[in-house]
């Protein structure tokens, strides 16, 4: 963690028509977006290089890793406030989430206002 | 002179009656005299007589004899004084008293020695006390031995009895050994050797009882369970008995299932074992049932696992459908979002604004679901309430208050979605038309009444709207409206007295 963050929101999703939604319901709420990424390393290499204030992280990506080992290893080296998007409800799922710093939890569909809200918490805490 | 002379008439005398002048009186006083003495002294002897005639153990009887002729002999010499005072017989009465001398002479001669022997006699008073310590010996000798009697009868008795019981206790034990329903077996405790064997142990076997006897006990127990352990700590004194199930072997060479009871009869001193004593219980039909139903419980044990195993494999794949169908729903929201950014007539923005709240209530159910249990119901009051605070903050309505009050109600999939779309229709519809942009209330309520129906009403304090009569026909939303009432069987009814007011009935949702 070296220096201060961006303001700007890192959108992972490996859905790319999901990644873009989230990216224009962003930019229509007034934020930037400084970039997408589909995978955990990707995800990991986006917010070092970019150092979001925020990123929104599916938990589910392509490759090996996914979602979590990316918001652990980006809370660990940048310290952006990493809120998760998932479809999933599952406890064992939502119990590894609970345990990796989460700054939101949000369920697919997500609609503006929640995510709104999310970003709003998040930047407040 | 003759001795007739001189017996009676010796010289001439005269009689005594001479001597006594003839006097009449004196004449009659002697003889009267004589006459009683001598009658006396004949009756005494002769009493005496009659008394030692009697009494033949009387000692020193012949004393008494002695005095009889004594006084026979004095009462003769009165007599012959009466002869004398008219016959001058002086000679005879002179003999007569010396007869009289001798006897008499003779009887006291011998009386005084015999004094001291007489004394020596016990008397009657002795005699009866010897009399009495007799009696009462002897009664006391037969108390004894009556008693002593009575002890032998009863002994006798006893020993009858006991015969009889021992008798009888042999007779009983053999009833109940050879017709006792369980096997009963007994060996000789050294050689394993069947001493006998009963009927039933006998019939388990497929054999008579008397082929059995003397074949070795070992022989009947089934191959692989013959294990002599058991029966060696018993005989060697680490146990006073043993109990077993194992299976003994058929004429017929199959296996029969038994449990057996065994223990040691030894001798009371010597401890020795005197006779192995087994019963043997056929539970054969009990212990195949027992090994059928532990085979079907484990069958069932693996069709559980097996049922477990497909249910978790099935919400499993539930799990896996919900999330594609909830992630698909999100590219559907993208793509109406990119859809919305290109138009920029504002009907068309609305229409596929109302459609991405659609799309929402989709996603909303499969978000419950996955959080349900069973992955197929849940409530419907929080559902209800998270749906409508979207529809609320979608639309960016603050002004407008909205209250949601469900009774809890176990919904699946197929009454979830349409009535979640029912609700976003109506409430869309209320926050469009009913406030004209001012303040306003909007109440969404569902209640599980009596007899399979719940009532959905959504009311708002708004200025009155009537679907049905809007211009250029019914609306989108009305058309979903009505023909998802359909689907659901219902009845819709709407008002618009202080506000819309519309309350659809419908049939209680069923669950298998």
């Amino acid at each position: 963690m070296s220096g201060p963050l961006e303001d700007c929101v890192a959108v992972v999703d490996d859905e790319f028509l999901i990644a873009t939604g989230l990216t224009m319901q962003l930019e229509d709420m007034g934020m930037r977006v400084c970039g997408t990424a589909a995978t955990a390393d990707e995800a990991v290499s986006l917010a070092q290089a970019a150092r979001p204030a925020v990123v929104l992280m599916d938990v589910r990506l392509a490759g090996q890793k996914d979602g979590i080992d990316a918001a652990l290893a980006i809370h660990e080296t940048v310290g952006s406030k990493v809120i998760f998007v998932t479809g999933s409800r599952e406890a064992a799922t939502i119990a590894r989430i609970e345990q990796d710093h989460p700054a939101g939890l949000l369920f697919k569909p997500v609609l503006a206002w929640q995510l709104r809200e999310a970003i709003s918490a998040a930047l407040a805490s | 002179m003759s001795v007739q002379e001189w017996l009676f008439n010796p010289a001439g005398m005269t009689p005594h009656g001479f001597c006594l002048s003839w006097s009449p009186s004196l004449i009659a006083l002697h003889v009267v005299s004589d006459a009683v003495i001598g009658l006396a002294y004949f009756s005494i002897p002769l009493a005496i007589a009659e008394f030692v005639r009697r009494r033949p153990d009387l000692r020193y009887g012949w004393v008494a004899y002695l005095f009889v002729a004594f006084i026979l002999a004095c009462g003769t010499t009165h007599f012959m004084g009466i002869v004398t005072l008219w016959a001058p017989a002086y000679g005879v009465e002179g003999l007569i008293k010396l007869l009289t001398a001798v006897l008499s002479i003779a009887t006291a001669a011998l009386l005084w020695p015999l004094i001291p022997k007489a004394a020596a006699l016990p008397s009657a008073a002795q005699l009866e006390i010897l009399n009495q310590d007799l009696e009462r010996r002897v009664a006391d000798r037969v108390q004894d031995l009556e008693e002593l009697n009575a002890r032998l009868t009863a002994a006798l008795e006893e020993k009858i009895h006991a015969q009889q019981a021992q008798a009888h206790s042999d007779a009983h034990f053999r009833a109940s050994f050879e017709s006792a329903a369980v096997g009963q077996v007994h060996y000789d405790p050294v050689s394993g050797l069947i001493l006998r064997a009963n009927h039933a142990y006998a019939a388990m076997l497929g054999y008579e009882p008397e082929e059995l006897a003397g074949r070795l006990g070992s022989d009947f127990t089934y191959p692989d369970d013959r294990d002599s352990t058991s029966y060696g700590e018993m005989l060697h004194g680490s146990g006073a008995s043993y109990a077993r199930e194992k299976r003994y072997l058929r004429r017929d060479g199959t296996p029969v299932w038994g449990r057996v009871s065994a223990s040691l009869v030894c001798a009371p001193q010597t401890d020795k074992p005197l006779l192995a004593v087994a019963v043997v219980e056929d539970i054969d039909e009990g212990h195949k049932a027992q090994i059928a139903l532990r085979e079907a419980k484990h069958d069932l044990e693996i069709v559980v696992e097996e049922r477990t195993a497909a249910l978790a494999q099935r919400d499993l794949l539930l799990r896996e459908v919900y999330h594609r169908v909830k992630n698909n729903l999100q590219i559907v929201d993208s793509m109406l979002l990119m859809q919305a950014r290109r138009l920029t007539d504002p009907d068309a923005k609305a229409a596929l604004e109302n459609l991405r709240g659609r799309v929402y209530a989709l996603g909303l159910v499969h978000h419950q679901l996955m959080g349900s249990k069973d992955l197929e119901t849940f409530d419907v009051a929080p559902f209800l309430e998270e749906l409508s605070r979207h529809l609320l903050e979608g639309a960016g309505r603050a002004e407008v208050g909205l209250s949601v009050r469900a009774a809890p109600l176990k919904v699946g999939l197929d009454f979830a979605i349409p009535l979640g779309l029912l609700v976003t229709e109506l409430v869309t519809n209320s926050m469009k038309h009913a406030f004209g942009g001012g303040p306003g209330a909007i109440d969404v309520t569902l209640d599980d009444v009596e007899a399979g129906e719940v009532v959905l009403q959504v009311s708002d304090n708004g200025r009155g709207y009537d679907p049905a009569a809007a211009s250029g026909g019914p609306s989108l939303g009305a058309s979903i409206v009505d023909g998802l009432v359909r689907q659901l069987r219902g009845v819709l009814t709407v008002s618009s007295e202080g506000g819309t007011r519309s309350v659809i009935r419908l049939p209680a949702p069923v669950h298998a």
